[in-house]
């Protein structure tokens, strides 16, 4: 449920930069809070320059296979290759396993990164690496140490509409909504997190206020309160109490208005394109997800499943791919279908790949050699960037690290690379350390 | 600033200045140029001058831009628009300087532009990466390095840097046979692509340096290596004119005897931005704020600082001081008589009590206390209030509260490690209802041995549990240090070395700990040796306090710790007594007069030093008594000003010209909730009718305090807790289920009221009393009841009750201590 109430939105996040207030490009000076709500208020002003791109990043929480997926190895020893045949895709020369059929044809709107890597085999750091452009420096950290890709989106861009949060968190994924928090930035940027099953009976009331409590008397509260506070309104001076109203403005839109609950309403899709996504977890979160940045929503984090295909491999595959294949070429033709590839970038990897030997009957961590797929954002598409060896064991051309991958989703956000923020010790954090966008997709 | 007005004297006046010159006052022509001679060493070399008006009425103002400049002989040395002295060829001239009709000169000596002076490493060419942000730590100066290359963050540490450039990379960087060909040169001037883009000319001043190094043979030093011993800064301290600028100057000293102008290749910054801002040149602005900023200038590794103050753009100095007796307040009301602002009037009776209760207690006054307290006509009774508050158990309960956040009392092994925490909570709570001096307070817990049973102090070795946060805690909490950057790197803004770092770390090197009583909770007990390495250079460095000779030869028996707390409770030391004081301050005013009241550095100077003096030094005097601090603060007429602003002061931020309102935090919030709702909190475990303010420690789930605030423990700042709204908290007052079940509750406020035989009126002034400690004007109580009205004809008056509560709850009146 989305209950916009205390139950919901409760996310792992990191030690908040809390109280310490300081805005990272404006250096050491102290902003007292009014201040920074007030640069928040500026920056939250929408500017024509402003830009409206949106993400959408499904997390395969486990770590997926990609030989069996996205980078086959028909060529390699029969150890490696697996049970699954390949399939030719849009793009010549370039094969899938044949679990993915609707992919292989929707290449052309599409992306693939096969040549990633990095080296932690631990689903805890893996996935605090992909979430956050950082390694964690402790082991199984708890929360993230670093704003996650999405609260930096929130803190820099907000909200493309009023009414919506900036950022949402959703999904079943086993580990995926561990590090979705905004660590220093503060609560304020973490997600409104949305556990409900979109596939099952979510309406609108969701949004509903608690028992007993109806839209009405809402209003009446609203209007008393802003009756009585603007007697007082001579105390209103620091500028604090300014930041509340906008937020309470804010509240009431998400609560009472139509915006959020109309995103989260699925009942008015067409039946057949619900029947595309898939009827299922991850198909209807997909569609429930292009909803959201349709609706202004900046970052969809959407969390799938358990692909920690330690054993049973080939049987779990072939229960778990073809619904990703439908749910993601759905979402990336629909997305094209509307004229949004160019606004939204779709963005599919997990925390690791597995190992291209298969041991007894599944695959183990394996960082060494993983994808990414990307689709929209105003991207090159129709391309495979990069290879790996002939045995998959490690990349072959244009190695990369999910720096790169996550530059690349900076710059389709309009976010600065290099931009800095501070730590409760003052201390500069940048957002990214030195990663160069993947220019085949510029 | 004060000034007497010019006095008509004749000639030219000398003056101290700075090292490298001193100050001619052309006084008769009311302008003052500094320094009055400038020496120039070659031809890279560059002196910048400060020219400054005296006006009629005794200000200084800076006329460094607006003044012309003219060299008697161009063959010598010329003048750049701007005040930057150039040398042309050997020998003497002079520069005339005009400015609104009157002149001034400077004497100008150049010299070694002949010769091929030899060029420091470390104290020419490191800057000059330093200026153009190459070591910076978003460049070629963090960990990873950039593309490749790498340096020391800000150059602390030039042999490494000398050995990237001259070692590394096959010897592409330099090129000594042809000075210009390497990547050191070719990628900052743009003639190869770089990603950090074009940094300086050829041919610029620092082009010719980094060439002439190279061309020398690319040497870490050319004989003996020399070190900085000075940098300083002038203007020390100037008042500037919103809107106006005034140029710095800076200048080294260095072991070898020369003292070179640097103000060219000084990096700035502003703790204040919205005071002062400050220019690559060293060329301040001020800004639109009032009140007094801090211009770092770093050279090497030094860092110098000047103060701007900025006074209000139309001063309003014409107010009576409030009397008082108290230390405190002579020190506010000059600084603000010296910036042009006017205080607020003192705060009502009602708000003072509010206030106090809430900073002091962390409650809301009952409406009979507020009622008794506006009653009393005895003098001095906001005195008296303040007493009797600190004398009761609710002061106790509300400053452990404070002191188990920051010494992170956490229930960090599940419940069975609660036994620990509680009694550290126990043990924190005891000290302050006794008012235990705070040197002895710290002392008992920084050099905290046995076991949690018999010394519940203890368990804070058990939550800060690495040799690092042991370190990092200390200086923080106990020090206001932030010294966190120096474990890796030579601190950016402070003098504070990795030698500096793991000395004080091996203060904490001889703690043993095993297993005690309670299997969770260490005891701690004492090694017989043990010293911390530094990376830096692989040796251990002796127990040393920070800025202090290191405890050298310490026996076995003898505990550095002991020797920590008896270094820290000295009545010279320069940093325990004005931490505390600045916290408490902050604690009370919302803002610390160094701020954030953790980072005390020397370029990140208070915002009135000399109260900030006159606390600790009494503070100290008074044997650490936290008691009387907390009475001095809370009675001065400083704290008792109203938040209300007048026309002077509304946008006063940092110099406590008003009372700054804010919100309550997360615990006081959720116990006036409940007083307003009539309800209260089931903490699992505790009995009912405990109050969030007294739980004991982190291990109580609610939603309303995590929401709100509450500080997870997880690190020794005090901005853990958040004062930042957001909009969650906004929906959980909004529309959670949390809030309306309190609203709600059968046995609530609603509820009782609802079935109250009196009028809806004098029900609402209850609410108005409980809520906000006044009666409510005769608007708002028309407004109430109107609202009861409506919700009696639905039938719904018990909801009309909740709907009024709410309301009162999300006011800003309630939200917020003002």
């Amino acid at each position: 449920m989305w209950t916009i109430d205390g139950d919901s939105y409760r996310s792992c996040d990191g030690i908040s930069r809390r109280g310490f207030l300081r805005v990272g490009s404006l250096g050491l000076s102290g902003l007292a809070l009014p201040d920074l709500l007030r640069l928040r208020a500026q920056a939250a002003a929408p500017s024509p320059a402003a830009k409206s791109t949106a993400v959408i990043q499904i997390v395969l929480s486990g770590g997926p296979t990609q030989i069996d997926t996205f980078d086959p190895k028909p060529d390699a020893p029969r150890e490696f290759k697996g049970e699954f045949s390949t399939i030719e895709t849009r793009l010549p020369g370039v094969r899938f396993s044949e679990l993915l059929p609707r992919c292989a044809n929707a290449l052309d709107k599409m992306a693939l990164v096969r040549s990633l890597a990095h080296q932690t085999s631990d689903h805890l750091a893996g996935t605090h690496w992909i979430m956050t452009a950082f390694n964690s420096t402790q082991q199984q950290a708890r929360k993230n140490e670093r704003p996650s890709v999405g609260a930096v989106a929130a803190k820099m861009r907000g909200a493309g509409a009023p009414g919506v949060p900036p950022y949402v968190s959703m999904g079943n994924g086993f580990l995926g909504s561990n590090y979705v928090g905004g660590a220093y930035l503060g609560p304020g940027f973490n997600p409104f997190t949305f556990n409900g099953d979109p596939s099952g009976n979510l309406r609108a009331r969701d949004l509903d206020p608690p028992s007993g409590l109806s839209l009405d008397r809402l209003d009446d509260r609203k209007t008393l309160l802003a009756r009585l506070d603007r007697i007082n309104r001579a105390r209103d001076v620091s500028g604090t109490m300014d930041g509340l109203d906008r937020f309470a403005q804010q509240a009431y839109e998400m609560v009472t208005g139509p915006a959020a609950r109309e995103a989260l309403d699925l009942s008015d899709e067409d039946p057949r394109l619900r029947d595309r996504y898939g009827r299922n977890r991850l198909g209807q979160s997909c569609l429930l997800a292009r909803r959201l940045v349709e609706a202004g929503v900046t970052f969809v984090t959407l969390s799938d499943g358990n692909w920690d295909h330690h054993g049973q491999i080939f049987s779990l595959c072939r229960a778990q791919v073809p619904p990703l294949d439908a749910a993601v070429a759905t979402l990336v033709e629909d997305l094209h279908d509307r004229g949004l590839a160019d606004r939204v970038l779709v963005l599919v990897w997990g925390e690791f790949g597995r190992t291209p030997r298969i041991t007894g009957n599944g695959r183990d961590h394996w960082p060494g050699s993983m994808f990414a797929l990307l689709a929209g954002g105003g991207l090159k598409m129709g391309q495979v960037v990069g290879s790996t060896t002939r045995k998959g064991e490690s990349p072959a051309e244009r190695p990369l690290r999910p720096e790169h991958v996550i530059r690349t989703v900076y710059h389709v956000l309009g976010i600065d690379p290099n931009h800095e923020f501070r730590n409760e010790s003052g201390r500069p954090m940048p957002i990214l350390n030195q990663a160069d966008v993947i220019r085949e997709l510029i | 600033m004060q000034a007497s007005p010019l006095g008509i004297l004749c000639g030219i006046v000398l003056i101290t200045g700075l090292a490298g010159g001193r100050v001619a006052v052309g006084a008769e022509t009311g302008l003052v140029v500094e320094p009055a001679r400038v020496q120039l060493r070659g031809l890279d070399s560059r002196a910048q001058v400060i020219v400054t008006a005296r006006e009629a009425d005794g200000r200084d103002v800076d006329a460094t831009a607006e003044a012309v400049y003219s060299s008697e002989d161009e063959r010598i040395a010329r003048a750049a628009p701007g005040g930057e002295i150039a040398p042309v060829a050997d020998g003497k001239t002079r520069i005339r300087i005009t400015r609104g009709g009157r002149t001034a000169t400077v004497d100008v000596e150049v010299a070694g532009t002949a010769v091929d002076r030899p060029v420091h490493f470390a104290s020419e060419v490191v800057p000059i990466l330093g200026k153009f942000g190459c070591n910076s730590g978003g460049c070629h100066g963090k960990a990873t390095g950039q593309n490749g290359f790498r340096l020391s963050l800000l150059g602390f540490d030039p042999r490494f840097d000398h050995d990237a450039i001259v070692h590394e990379s096959r010897g592409r960087r330099i090129v000594v046979g042809s000075p210009g060909a390497g990547l050191l040169l070719l990628k900052p001037t743009g003639r190869l692509p770089h990603g950090g883009g074009k940094k300086f000319e050829v041919g610029s001043p620092e082009y010719r340096t980094i060439e002439r190094w190279i061309a020398q043979g690319a040497r870490f030093a050319s004989g003996r290596e020399r070190v900085l011993t000075k940098l300083e800064v002038a203007p020390a301290r100037r008042t500037t004119a919103s809107g106006a600028h005034h140029q710095l100057r800076v200048v080294a000293t260095f072991d070898d005897g020369e003292v070179a102008d640097v103000t060219r290749l000084a990096q700035y910054q502003s703790n204040a931005e919205d005071l002062a801002v400050v220019d690559a040149a060293g060329r301040v602005e001020a800004g639109s704020g009032v009140g007094e900023a801090a211009i770092m200038a770093r050279f090497g590794d030094r860092v110098a600082v000047a103060r701007v103050v900025v006074p209000h753009a139309r001063p309003d100095r014409d107010w009576a001081e409030p009397a008082s007796d108290n230390l405190i307040d002579p020190h506010v009301f000059r600084k603000l008589r010296e910036l042009g602002l006017r205080p607020s009037e003192p705060c009502t009776d009602a708000e003072f009590i509010r206030r106090a209760s809430l900073d002091l207690r962390g409650m809301l006054p009952t409406s009979a206390e507020v009622a008794a307290f506006e009653a009393d006509s005895a003098p001095r009774k906001r005195e008296r209030l303040v007493d009797r508050y600190l004398d009761g158990p609710e002061y106790a309960d509300y400053f452990a509260m404070k002191w188990s956040a920051i010494l992170r009392n956490k229930r960090n092994f599940g419940d069975q490690s609660m036994n620990g925490s509680f009694a550290f909570h126990a043990w924190i709570r005891q000290a302050i209802a006794e008012n235990l001096p705070y040197d002895e307070f710290v002392a008992r817990i920084v050099a905290a041995r046995g076991d949690a049973a018999h010394n519940p102090a203890v368990v804070w070795y058990r939550q800060v549990n690495t040799l690092e946060s042991r370190v990092d805690d200390t200086a923080q909490l106990f020090l206001g240090m932030r010294i966190q950057c120096a474990r890796c790197h030579h601190h950016p803004f402070e003098r504070w070395s990795q030698a500096d770092y793991y000395g004080f770390a091996s203060l904490f090197s001889r703690i043993g700990v095993k297993p005690g009583l309670d299997p969770l909770t260490p005891r701690i007990y004492l090694l017989a040796a043990g010293m911390s390495n530094n990376p830096a250079t692989g040796r251990t460095e002796p127990p040393k306090p920070l800025g202090a000779p290191a405890f050298e030869n310490l026996p076995p028996d003898r505990d550095p710790r002991v020797e920590l707390a008896s270094w820290m409770r000295r009545a010279d030391n320069p940093f325990f007594a004005p931490a505390l004081v600045n916290r408490y301050w902050k604690h009370f005013f919302g803002r610390g007069l160094v701020e954030p009241e953790d980072d005390m550095r020397s370029s990140n100077p208070p915002s009135n030093p000399e109260l900030l003096d006159a606390l600790a030094a009494d503070f100290v005097a008074h044997r650490f008594d936290l008691r009387r601090l907390v009475r001095h603060i809370a009675t001065s007429k400083a704290y008792d000003r109203s938040s209300l602003p007048n026309e002077s002061n509304a946008e006063d931020r940092r110099n406590f010209a008003r009372f700054y309102a804010r919100r309550l935090p997360a615990e006081v919030l959720l116990d006036a909730v409940d007083v307003v709702a009539g309800t209260t909190e089931n903490f699992r475990g505790l009995p009912k009718g405990f109050r969030a303010v007294q739980l004991p420690d982190d291990g109580f789930d609610s939603q309303f305090l995590d929401t709100f605030g509450r500080p997870k423990r997880e690190s020794v700042c005090e901005c853990e807790r958040s004062d930042e709204a957001n909009l969650s908290q906004t929906l959980l007052l909004l529309n959670s289920g949390e809030i309306q079940s309190k609203l709600a509750n059968r046995s609530g406020r609603a509820t009782r009221f609802a079935e109250d035989t009196r009028s809806d009126a004098e029900k609402v002034d209850e609410l108005y009393r409980i809520a906000y400690g006044r009666e409510p004007l005769s608007e708002e109580r028309a407004i109430c009841v109107e609202l009861l009205d409506k919700r009696r004809a639905e039938g719904l008056l018990r909801q009309g009750y909740e709907d009024l509560i709410w309301t009162l709850i999300n006011t800003k009146e309630f939200l917020f201590n003002r």
